[in-house]
């Protein structure tokens, strides 16, 4: 059972992560030296259980998924989510072509953990500036497996989901943004996102 | 003035308008969600400022100007967007036509009416 969000609500969070990814695609851009194009993000409210189903992955596909822990208002943890072969584009898009061929193995790594803590950061802002609460994110950490392994380690009964489409140097790269929240979080960022609604509407 | 607000979020249709109308309660505010109900909109009755979202379903804010221009609207446009990346900026200028960085904030929606020539900046 998934707390129940009015079309207003998703509608108001869906614009902050919105303006959270555009930030987001800024420093990316700067990072590859081209324009980073966006797709309009959809966002979804599911049971863990489900969400591999919305991700579109089956529980054997292996992926990669940046994991960023965060507090404040909310203690949980948010993740972007690859598949392993998006993953490699991605980072073949943002290391440099001639670091890219020495030292890939060893880039990867750094180079997703990057990339992951600055769209997971840039969201994180944009949802607290826009509630009025601060969030403070931890250290993250890149962990890989079947898509099943990696959700199931992740605590919280419900995910909040952002599906992201973006292409960096003529690679589509599928991201997949997800906030674990249990239900008392969820229920204290739905207070949030009410009273924000009330304030300005 | 009447100003028409493209975007497909309500909650940011829904503040920008509250800001206008706050300062500007004479001004009409018009909303839609979307390009297509923007451009027939726009066929309808002539709008004076245009607010305008570049990440949208179906055509993007920059179709859009190009096809609300092509359509005859002389109205001053502005994009008030997300994607605040230096070659979207850029395509703006080309274009001719204002950039505002969301969120949408009483902050941003007075720079927008600047930018338009509506308010001081």
């Amino acid at each position: 059972m998934t707390t129940d969000w009015s079309e207003l609500e998703r509608d108001a969070l869906a614009e902050a992560f919105n303006v959270g990814v555009g930030s987001a695609a800024a420093v990316l851009s700067g990072m590859v030296g081209a324009e980073v194009m966006l797709s309009v993000p959809e966002l979804r409210v599911v049971d863990k259980a489900a969400a591999l189903a919305s991700f579109g992955l089956a529980p054997a596909d292996r992926v990669c998924a940046v994991v960023q822990p965060y507090g404040g208002a909310f203690e949980s943890r948010a993740l972007l989510m690859f598949t392993e072969v998006k993953s490699y584009d991605l980072v073949r898009a943002v290391v440099p072509d001639h670091v890219a061929e020495m030292r890939m193995g060893d880039m990867a790594q750094d180079a997703l953990i990057e990339v992951g803590n600055l769209v997971l950061n840039a969201c994180l802002t944009a949802v607290g500036e826009l509630l009025g609460c601060a969030l403070t994110t931890r250290v993250p950490s890149l962990v890989k497996g079947e898509a099943a392994e990696v959700l199931e380690q992740m605590e919280g009964s419900e995910m909040m989901l952002l599906h992201m489409l973006f292409s960096i140097k003529d690679k589509d790269i599928d991201g997949y943004v997800g906030f674990l929240l249990d239900q008392q979080a969820m229920g204290a960022l739905k207070q949030a996102v009410g009273n924000f609604l009330s304030a300005h509407l | 003035m009447k100003v028409l607000v493209v975007d497909d979020s309500k909650v940011a249709r829904t503040i920008i308008r509250a800001v206008i109308l706050d300062k500007h309660p004479d001004w009409s505010v018009t909303e839609a969600p979307n390009g297509a109900e923007a451009l027939a909109l726009a066929s309808q009755e002539p709008f004076d400022i245009f607010s305008i979202d570049i990440n949208m379903p179906g055509v993007d804010g920059f179709g859009l100007v190009e096809q609300l221009r092509a359509q005859g609207a002389r109205g001053r446009m502005a994009l008030f967007s997300a994607n605040v990346q230096e070659p979207v900026r850029q395509r703006a200028a080309d274009l001719g036509v204002a950039f505002i960085s969301k969120p949408v904030t009483p902050v941003s929606v007075e720079a927008l009416l600047a930018a338009v020539g509506h308010e001081s900046p």
